[in-house]
């Protein structure tokens, strides 16, 4: 790889890592808007597209990083029928820009959608990443800003910022709505008590304290309501923490 | 054939709760061929090279690799592990090749540029290589059993991972079943496509994850594969 080719990379290995870390959608949003900045986007935009049942955009935005003028605008005025971008990226496997969109000779309000983007909220240009589920197309994270970075490198690397920050998000978005008991950690480590590790050789394998490893399994006992590491195991089996 | 319901006498609330069942004549189970078996598994491993060809050679139109009725490259040795989705009819439905990283791989000798630094060549890293499904098995459901046999193989064999060239945008498809894929450079441009190479996790939580999905708890593995294991 080049040398930008390998910076880039290092800012993708960091964003990685700094998503992983995100705790709540609101962190992920501000993490990921800090990342993007570095290739001259300001904002972005992770939205699935309205179906019959939820016909309308702002029901199906998963992360949103528009500027709150714009985001309102759009939803108020159903801009999402109109915009060449939505339209084009149903059809698309691979990351375009904004400008590759083709705007329809007769679709007027599709070309006042642009315009008004990069006129009133400093949209002028933007990158558009489709992304795919089991059964197709599913969703788009769009980013955008006055002056982004294009080149090849750039494109590369918000590609896989786009896959790991909706990577995350979705996570995010399931661990909300699946009762979590215990925090990554207290999982991380009562997974291999179950396994029959000792707290030395947990600490081990963490890399962490023998006495980090008691304090997680004793506040994951307390958590699950067990008397002893046993039936902690059990708990934790039984609420689905970790596996059987 | 009786379906694999029937046989297992599964009560009808099983049946009502469990997902859709996966369409008829797809996966009932994924069968490992490596140099100790591949003589007993002969058809396994020809229908598995004739399915090569008609994804990567007449779809995807990988004419390089065009060895008339099979797909080949360098790497199918006796060192290659392959991994075959059968069906209910013992018919290669599926498959993909596992080849040790130790040994010159796909990813050391030809797209060691893919990587930033150096590429990952340790015993317990196999590289994966040609998955393809027939068209007619790409469902949700195999998909997911495909990953399972990976993984269970791979744990089996107290593999780290794997790691793989795949298309950039297909890394979300496998992280929404529950695959963990950890990138080793920043995708580039192969032959039209966008690709990146990656390093794809086994661990208990994925399997965990990748079961939740498939809508499936047990064993995918062919239980001869348990036996062969044992026997290394």
């Amino acid at each position: 790889m080049s040398g930008l080719a390998f910076s880039h990379f290092q800012t993708v290995l960091d964003a990685v890592e700094a998503f992983e870390r995100t705790d709540s959608l609101a962190a992920l949003r501000d993490r990921l808007t800090a990342v993007i900045a570095r290739f001259g986007f300001s904002h972005f935009c992770y939205a699935t597209p309205p179906t019959g049942i939820r016909p309308k955009f702002g029901g199906g935005v998963l992360l949103n990083g528009w500027p709150a003028g714009w985001f309102d605008h759009y939803c108020d005025a159903n801009f999402h029928q109109h915009d060449p971008v939505a339209q084009f990226t149903r059809k698309q496997s691979r990351a375009f820009l904004w400008s590759e969109a083709p705007i329809a000779a007769d679709n007027a309000i599709g070309r006042a959608v642009m315009e008004i983007a990069a006129t009133d909220y400093r949209l002028h240009a933007g990158l558009c990443v489709p992304i795919h589920g089991l059964a197709g197309y599913q969703a788009s994270i769009s980013f955008a800003g006055a002056e982004i970075d294009d080149r090849l490198e750039a494109r590369a690397a918000m590609e896989m910022i786009a896959v790991y920050a909706v990577n995350r998000c979705n996570q995010l978005r399931t661990e909300a709505t699946v009762r979590r008991l215990l925090t990554a950690r207290e999982r991380e480590v009562m997974a291999w008590v179950a396994a029959g590790k000792t707290a030395w050789d947990i600490g081990c394998i963490l890399v962490i304290s023998e006495d980090t490893v008691n304090k997680l399994v004793a506040s994951a006992m307390r958590r699950l309501n067990a008397c002893n590491r046993p039936q902690a195991v059990a708990e934790a089996i039984r609420h689905g923490e970790i596996a059987p | 054939m009786e379906s694999t319901d029937a046989a297992q006498g599964a009560s009808l609330l099983d049946r009502l709760l469990r997902p859709a069942a996966a369409p008829a004549g797809v996966l009932i189970m994924i069968r490992v061929i490596d140099r100790l078996n591949r003589d007993r598994f002969r058809r396994s491993l020809d229908q598995q090279f004739r399915l090569r060809r008609d994804v990567f050679v007449t779809e995807r139109g990988w004419t390089a690799f065009d060895h008339g009725a099979y797909e080949m490259d360098a790497y199918d040795t006796d060192d290659a592990v392959y991994l075959v989705t059968l069906d209910a009819g013992e018919t290669v439905v599926g498959g993909m090749r596992l080849h040790p990283t130790l040994k010159p791989h796909l990813l050391s000798d030809t797209f060691a540029h893919m990587v930033d630094g150096a590429v990952p060549r340790r015993a317990d890293i196999f590289e994966l290589t040609r998955f393809a499904l027939k068209a007619s098995a790409r469902n949700s459901r195999t998909y997911c059993e495909l990953f399972l046999g990976l993984l269970e193989y791979g744990l089996g064999e107290g593999l780290a991972g794997t790691t793989a060239l795949m298309r950039t945008l297909r890394i979300p498809v496998i992280q929404n079943i529950g695959m963990k894929v950890t990138p080793l450079g920043l995708p580039q441009e192969i032959d039209g496509e966008l690709q990146t190479a990656v390093l794809i996790e086994m661990s208990e939580d994925s399997l965990a994850q990748v079961q939740r999905s498939a809508g499936r708890f047990e064993s995918v593995l062919e239980p001869s594969a348990l036996r062969n294991a044992s026997m290394r």
